[in-house]
């Protein structure tokens, strides 16, 4: 059913008729001995080939538009046909009808493709409603646009503003099937893992004027989601709703001078970056990034904290240009990162899920490099689940402390991950229990 | 129902015939309908769609940097390299791309025609499935937006006719080599372009039906001239450092490891 809801979407109502009419006629007759028996095969099978790949992934019309070009030869045929159907079904002035058919038909296109487009103002109002929130909020941060159902056309985009189209069961679906959307809100997509590294959920539905989302919501993630911006389609009778959920987890910005916290009771070995490795061209992935093109050794040796290491697989990119890694001098511990693209490192201590942390880095950069603070989640038997991203940071020229909170559920285990890209340089990474800091206010 | 077309076939064998002249003049008919219907379209369009603006400084930047081994370039590079060319010739980005745009989609009508004439050996089928194409709504609305869609539709279509002038063929010719190219261009266009390859797949199939074992060397000569044509320039992008093969080979990895679970820690 979908198959057809998807192929009927893409050709075209009357195209589908005919595509799907002229497949039937095709097989139905004894037609071997004509000679375009092979070739129209060729089209046929060509449609088939493509309508099955492309039809159950497409997200957007014009992703499946090839399946239009051997459409149109089977409508070709069919429109070839149908005099001489009309004739056999004794039809008087089969002639006539065909044209009849052949002009309206080439008028519902014209129509179709001419057909002025309702002017869809709140496409607009939505990203302005947003921009202005963050502006009071105070939000400089990037936040996150869940969409749920189908707008009905492109949102208009901030660049601080991460859309989400969320993928309803059947692809033309106007209105949000949130029952089904809910059960997708998984793994790095769940609500309480955006709310980490987003200061702001912003969810926008599409539904019927007279249902309410923020019920549903509320229902199953027992909050209740603030009502911003209301548009209702009265044609339609479509309501487009957007609302805000603000994240309990705020990214600290401390000057360094007033940070506090000491690595006593640091979870991670290494939190200072005092002890240093020193990578080998030979380790294996250090060819890894050979192959794509990165070389790390142009400035000679090359250290990386010890009880961290490089992963490959995050980042690294063969367009993330000239890397370089190297200590700061000068009396001051410090790890400067140079990179054009995205290149990570991650630590070797484990930390155990279902805790809630607090992250804190030391860092500045000199040309607004940025820094993504990242997890790794692993199963019982260590095996690797998915990247929980915990903030994105824009860093500034003042060394600073960034410090967030942290609790991940659904997995064992935890690897912390840096990951950079311009120029970063980072002094310390603390990561503590939330009880330790309970403590150490009430000691002080 | 089984029935019998060839009786039914009123309109490719008894209608009225078409002189060479008619037929030119029915073709320049529709194609400026074509032409016409694109042109509308982009008069009454309201508010350019989000792609548009990416595109344009797509090209905007690979005009700058002057790099055709872009390292930053991560998607079908194809039509904004084109469109750099006629930058360098002084029109702006966005007039670039919807010309070129416009000029794809009217070069696409004229295919349809060439396609469909060969399916069924008539120029009337020809003439139909090239008025078919013209009048379609959602060539006419994605022809006149800035858009991946027209090129690959050219070539999507362009390769079809290659693979079906390839099966009507009586000996080995060059359509496999040409189809071999349109693989690479389509796949340079978008991702998706490696569906072409499926067309000689397709065709060497759809003949060995028709002739089972009697044309199976000019089969085996089609697909090697295919495979040599395809690995020889994807080979030579490879050795030119093209950024989107590779990374294309370097997703291919990453995919793989996403999917066995197998990600480095």
């Amino acid at each position: 059913m979908t198959f057809l809801r998807g192929f009927f979407l893409v050709s075209f109502l009357p195209f589908g008729i005919m595509i799907l009419a002229g497949v039937w006629l095709f097989f139905r007759c004894n037609c071997k001995q004509e000679k375009w028996y092979y070739p129209l095969l060729f089209i046929i099978s060509v449609l088939i080939a493509i309508s099955l790949w492309r039809i159950p992934v497409v997200i957007d019309r014009r992703y499946a538009v090839p399946i239009l070009v051997p459409g149109i030869v089977i409508s070709t045929f069919v429109l070839i046909l149908l005099p001489g159907i009309l004739d056999k079904f004794k039809v008087s002035s089969a002639k006539a009808i065909t044209r009849i058919v052949i002009v309206g038909l080439f008028i519902v296109c014209a129509a179709k493709a001419m057909r002025p487009q309702e002017s869809k103002e709140y496409l607009h109002e939505i990203a302005e409603a947003i921009k202005q929130d963050c502006q009071k909020n105070n939000i400089k941060n990037n936040v996150v646009l869940l969409v749920f159902g189908n707008p009905g056309g492109y949102l208009e985009q901030n660049n601080n503003v991460a859309i989400i189209n969320v993928k309803n069961k059947h692809f033309d679906d106007k209105f949000a099937d949130v029952k089904y959307q809910f059960k997708l809100l998984q793994g790095t997509l769940d609500p309480e893992v955006l709310k980490i590294r987003y200061p702001h959920l912003y969810l926008l539905s599409v539904e019927h004027s007279i249902t309410s989302f923020s019920n549903d919501w509320e229902k199953e993630y027992r909050e209740n989601p603030k009502l911003i911006y209301e548009y209702i389609r009265p044609k339609a009778q479509t309501a487009l709703r957007l609302y805000r959920i603000k994240s309990p987890h705020e990214l600290d910005e401390i000057p360094l001078s007033e940070c506090k916290l000491t690595n006593k009771d640091n979870l991670l070995r290494n939190g200072d970056l005092k002890k240093k490795y020193r990578i080998s061209p030979e380790d294996n992935i250090t060819k890894i990034l050979h192959n794509r093109g990165i070389s790390l050794f142009d400035n000679g040796e090359v250290y990386i904290p010890a009880g961290w290491a490089i992963n490959p697989g995050d980042g690294w990119k063969t367009n993330c240009g000239p890397v370089s890694i190297k200590f700061a001098g000068n009396g001051t511990v410090g790890l400067n990162f140079q990179s054009k693209k995205m290149i990570s490192i991650y630590s070797d201590d484990i930390l155990d899920c279902n805790k809630t942390y607090l992250l804190e880095v030391h860092a500045n950069s000199e040309n607004r490099g940025c820094l993504r603070l990242a997890a790794y989640t692993y199963s019982e038997n260590d095996k690797y689940i998915r990247t929980i991203i915990l903030r994105d940071i824009e860093l500034n020229i003042n060394k600073n402390c960034y410090r967030v909170y942290f609790k991940l559920k659904d997995c064992n285990r935890i690897r912390l991950a840096l990951i950079f890209s311009g120029n970063v340089t980072i002094y310390n990474i603390n990561v503590l229990l939330q009880e330790y800091l309970k403590k150490t206010i009430a000691k002080g | 129902m089984k029935f019998n077309p060839g009786k039914l076939l009123v309109f490719l064998d008894r209608e009225f015939t078409l002189s060479r002249r008619q037929l030119i003049l029915a073709a320049l008919i529709i194609f400026l309908a074509g032409f016409g219907l694109r042109y509308s379209y982009l008069l009454l369009r309201e508010r350019p769609p989000r792609d548009e603006q990416f595109y344009i400084q797509t090209v905007e930047k690979m005009t700058e940097n002057d790099d055709s081994r872009n390292r930053d370039y991560e998607f079908g590079p194809l039509m904004p390299a084109i469109a750099v060319s006629l930058v360098k010739l002084g029109f702006e980005p966005a007039t670039a791309l919807r010309t070129l745009n416009m000029v794809y989609s009217m070069l696409w009508i004229l295919v349809m025609f060439f396609l469909c004439r060969d399916v069924f050996g008539n120029n009337k089928a020809g003439l139909l499935g090239m008025a078919i194409a013209s009048f379609n709504p959602y060539t006419i609305r994605m022809s006149s937006q800035i858009l991946r869609e027209p090129l690959y539709l050219l070539i999507f279509t362009l390769s079809l006719w290659c693979a079906l002038r390839f099966i009507k063929s009586k000996k080995y010719n060059i359509y496999p080599a040409i189809l071999g190219l349109l693989t690479v261009l389509g796949f340079l266009t978008r991702y998706e372009g490696i569906e072409i390859s499926l067309f000689m797949l397709l065709a060497v199939i759809i003949i060995f039906m028709q002739y089972k074992w009697q044309r199976i060397r000019m089969c085996i000569y089609g697909l090697a001239a295919y495979l040599f044509t395809v690995g020889v320039i994807i080979g030579a992008l490879i050795n030119f450092d093209n950024a989107y093969i590779c990374n294309t080979n370097q997703k291919a990895i990453e995919y793989y490891k996403l999917f066995t679970g197998n990600r480095l820690k």
